[in-house]
């Protein structure tokens, strides 16, 4: 295969790139300015692909410009024969001009990353570019993608081949980045060396230094992801096999987490939001459990159980790689593969090895299964007691039950379920509103691990934590003087025995919380104090939509307050409210769901809420959604504090 | 010509309106679950019939609206008479969701959608202010 300058094919026109830039690399704010390096990175990939290239060094310079240098062969230099230009001065300044759209320079091509080389040229301040090829040097310097000057022969022997391209992004272009990071540049060159055993990477910056280079592929890559989670298998699965001139490779492992991290690839390229080489690991996986379920009697025939593939994906870091000819994306960043035959050829390939892998290892297999059908059950429960709870029937049997098994199940890793649970701005904001003497006596009322009145400290002078499941009690009787079991719907202490209750976001999952808040009216003294905190819309406009997020989120959802409406519940049970406390406090998102009780399905459909939040409602209420999908909510936090009037 | 306003076929377009603008809804959240189950080639093909059904919807309304609004029977026409038929029909909304649908929901013993039936209630009415408020 030759790769000089009649292999490159020239497309007309790239004069719109920085009139408008984002429809070239997406963005002009951080995304689209990270895509700059990016293309350069996946340039050199595609060098190395084509078996020509083993080390790739990122700089970042103290200037905020870049370079990136691949030791492959550096671009041609001959004149190109169509405009007489030397072809590495036509690959800069032309829109769409490389190698990759003929097809025999390079056989699987990543690249083309939707814009080229040209595109980075063009939206750069500067760009110079030194490429080693046939034993000499060549420079070029160009500014806003133009040449300036012709491409020198600089004379001076050189042994190796490469390219380096160092560019100065133009800040007058991406005028919302904040900038390059190198934590988000190592992230990427950390997972192109899984991806690519054997190539090095490496990035410099003012004052690091780091090089990147595995032989474990990305079987490495996911004992990597699972580094600070709990497998439930020791290794990952590796499965690899071809069919029709794909190639899939996949490495697979189950942990004690509840959310699944697919993480997907099509010739390197990141494919963000999946696609249909991931409709077809999902199709794999879930037919291949079904069938192992099946064979061995682990479903209930009888009532025609069965898992859905999103229940056994639940818990699964992988990671998928195809190698594909003809791959096909949506959208200008490449975040899908569209090509509707790979769902059938992951399928295939996919349930053929795990179904061999699962027949010669029994133990992992009935270990994932396991995980899955339990989870699904216990999901079943909760619909079936969310159906049940009608109004004056609350059968506490029945629902402790129920809270048994959605607390008791994350009673391990409580405190890492989501951050508001430990976050101290929202402990102390609670302990401050305290207004009870040293020798008062305190109630949490459903405790949990018992943090909120640990965080009064010496306020008060004993602490009473009152809890449903063995779990909660064991973890707060570390905290509090004691604790004690019991339903809220009927508080086990006598009429007017605290000074003070408190008791933290439970009333949204209780029906009919006028009886609870009863219940702690009555066991307050006359004059006693009753703080609650409690996550609220920031106006009506973003309420229907904070609903449906927090009832996918979980089943046991009853009560969508609104500010005002929640000061008038505290009224009508006969409360006098003091001072109201708000609070604001970054949530992680994907932290919170990461849990048994929202199911696969709801995962899915809350992100979604998120990314396409209506209008009215990002106009009020703050969330973040970064480059990698991931989400952060910022709750509005009240907390209330009210008395029971003398 | 015959007069549409009262006939059969005016009640067939309003029945077959609210059928199909009910399917294009439920097409696109199909649509939404195909996609996260793993099955993009249905998805693809429902989001296609959700916009079919949306064509088909519009139609129908093309036609009804000469003789007034399926929903509230007001007139439509300009932007005033339309504005002023949506504005009723959410008034309408926000009276029946928030008292009557939310407390009988209360009543047959479903504190979610009861719920879930008073927030809508108040975000239809903060809606319809912001609305009222454009021109007034």
């Amino acid at each position: 295969m030759s790769y000089d300058a009649a292999s490159i094919t020239v497309l007309p026109g790239m004069k719109a790139v920085r009139a408008q830039p984002a429809m070239y690399v997406g963005s002009t704010g951080d995304d689209g300015l990270h895509h700059l390096v990016f293309e350069l990175v996946e340039n050199a990939i595609d060098e190395s692909l084509a078996g020509h290239c083993t080390h790739i060094a990122v700089v970042l310079h103290e200037d905020g410009s870049c370079s990136v240098t691949d030791n492959g062969r550096g671009i041609p230099v001959d004149p190109h024969p169509e405009s007489g230009r030397p072809a590495c001065e036509v690959v800069l300044t032309t829109l769409h001009a490389g190698g990759k759209f003929q097809g025999d320079s390079y056989g699987l091509s990543g690249g083309l990353h939707g814009v080229g080389v040209s595109c980075v040229n063009a939206l750069s301040t500067w760009l110079r570019l030194e490429i080693h090829r046939d034993g000499a040097t060549w420079n070029q310097q160009f500014a806003e993608g133009e040449a300036q000057g012709d491409l020198q022969n600089t004379e001076s022997a050189t042994e190796g081949t490469g390219t380096t391209l160092q560019f100065l992004p133009d800040a007058s272009i991406f005028t919302e980045a904040n900038g390059l990071s190198g934590e988000r540049i190592a992230s990427r060159l950390q997972e192109l060396a899984f991806l690519h055993p054997g190539l090095s990477l490496s990035l410099d910056t003012p004052g690091t230094q780091e090089t990147w280079c595995y032989e474990s592929g990305i079987f490495g890559f996911v004992e990597h992801l699972n580094r600070d989670r709990t497998p439930l298998h020791p290794a990952p699965i590796h499965i690899r096999g071809s069919l029709e001139g794909v190639e899939v490779e996949a490495a697979l492992q189950w942990t004690t987490s509840w959310a699944e991290e697919i993480t997907s690839y099509t010739n390197s390229i990141h494919t963000h939001q999946g696609g249909t080489h991931v409709a077809g690991l999902h199709a794999a996986i879930g037919h291949t459990a079904n069938r192992f379920a099946a064979d061995r009697g682990l479903l209930n025939a009888e009532n025609g159980e069965h898992l859905s593939a999103l229940d056994v994906m639940e818990g699964l870091t992988g990671v998928l790689s195809l190698k594909m000819p003809g791959a096909q994306f949506e959208g200008q960043t490449k975040a899908k593969l569209s090509n509707p035959g790979a769902v059938g050829l992951v399928r295939d390939v996919v349930t053929r090895e795990l179904s061999a892998f699962l027949s010669a290892h029994p133990e992992v297999a009935a270990n994932v299964v396991g995980k899955a059908i339990e989870a699904s059950r216990a999901r079943a429960a909760a619909r079936r007691a969310s159906e049940r709870a009608r109004y004056q029937a609350i059968d506490p049997t029945t629902s402790k039950e129920i809270y048994q098994k959605q607390f008791g199940i994350r009673s391990a890793n409580w405190h890492e379920s989501c951050t508001w649970l430990t976050n101290g701005d929202l402990l102390s904001a609670h302990a401050n509103l305290c207004k009870a003497g040293p020798d008062a006596q305190l109630l949490d009322v459903c405790c949990g691990s018992g943090v909120v009145s640990n965080s009064f400290g010496d306020r008060v002078a004993h602490k009473t934590g009152l809890d449903l499941t063995a779990e909660m009690r064991a973890l707060a009787s570390t905290r509090l003087d004691e604790v004690v079991e019991g339903n809220v719907y009927k508080i086990p202490f006598e009429d007017n025995r605290f000074d003070i209750v408190v008791t933290r976001e439970v009333l949204h999952l209780l029906p009919q919380p006028e009886k609870p808040l009863s219940e702690i009216f009555r066991v307050l003294k006359p004059g006693g104090q009753f703080i609650v905190g409690q996550i609220m819309p920031y106006g009506v406009v973003d309420a229907a939509w904070m609903f449906r997020i927090f009832k996918k989120k979980q089943p046991l959802f009853f009560n969508n307050f609104l500010e005002p409406e929640f000061r008038d519940l505290l009224a009508s049970v006969g409360f006098a409210l003091d001072e109201v406390q708000e609070l604001h406090v970054w949530e992680d998102i994907d932290l919170w769901i990461n849990t048994h009780e929202t199911t696969s399905l709801h995962r899915h459909e809350i992100r979604d809420l998120y990314y396409n939040a209506p209008r009215d409602v990002r106009a009020i209420h703050p969330f973040e959604i970064t480059a990698d999908g991931t989400i952060r909510d910022q709750w509005r936090w009240c907390i209330y504090s009210s008395f029971k009037p003398l | 010509m015959a007069d549409l306003k009262g006939s059969q076929t005016h009640e067939n377009l309003r029945q077959i309106f609210a059928l199909e603008a009910q399917a294009h809804v439920r097409a696109l959240y199909f649509a939404k679950i195909a996609e996260f189950e793993g099955h993009p080639e249905t998805a693809r093909i429902l989001l296609e019939a959700a916009e079919a059904l949306r064509l088909h919807a519009d139609g129908h309304l093309d036609f009804l609206r000469e003789v007034g609004d399926p929903l509230s029977d007001l007139p439509l026409g300009e932007t005033a008479a339309n504005r002023h038929a949506h504005l009723a029909t959410e008034q309408e909304l926000v009276e029946r969701l928030g008292a009557e649908m939310a407390r009988t929901a209360r009543g047959e013993g479903f504190p979610a959608i009861a719920s879930w039936l008073e927030t809508l209630g108040q975000v239809k009415q903060a809606h319809a202010a912001a609305l009222e408020g454009e021109t007034g």
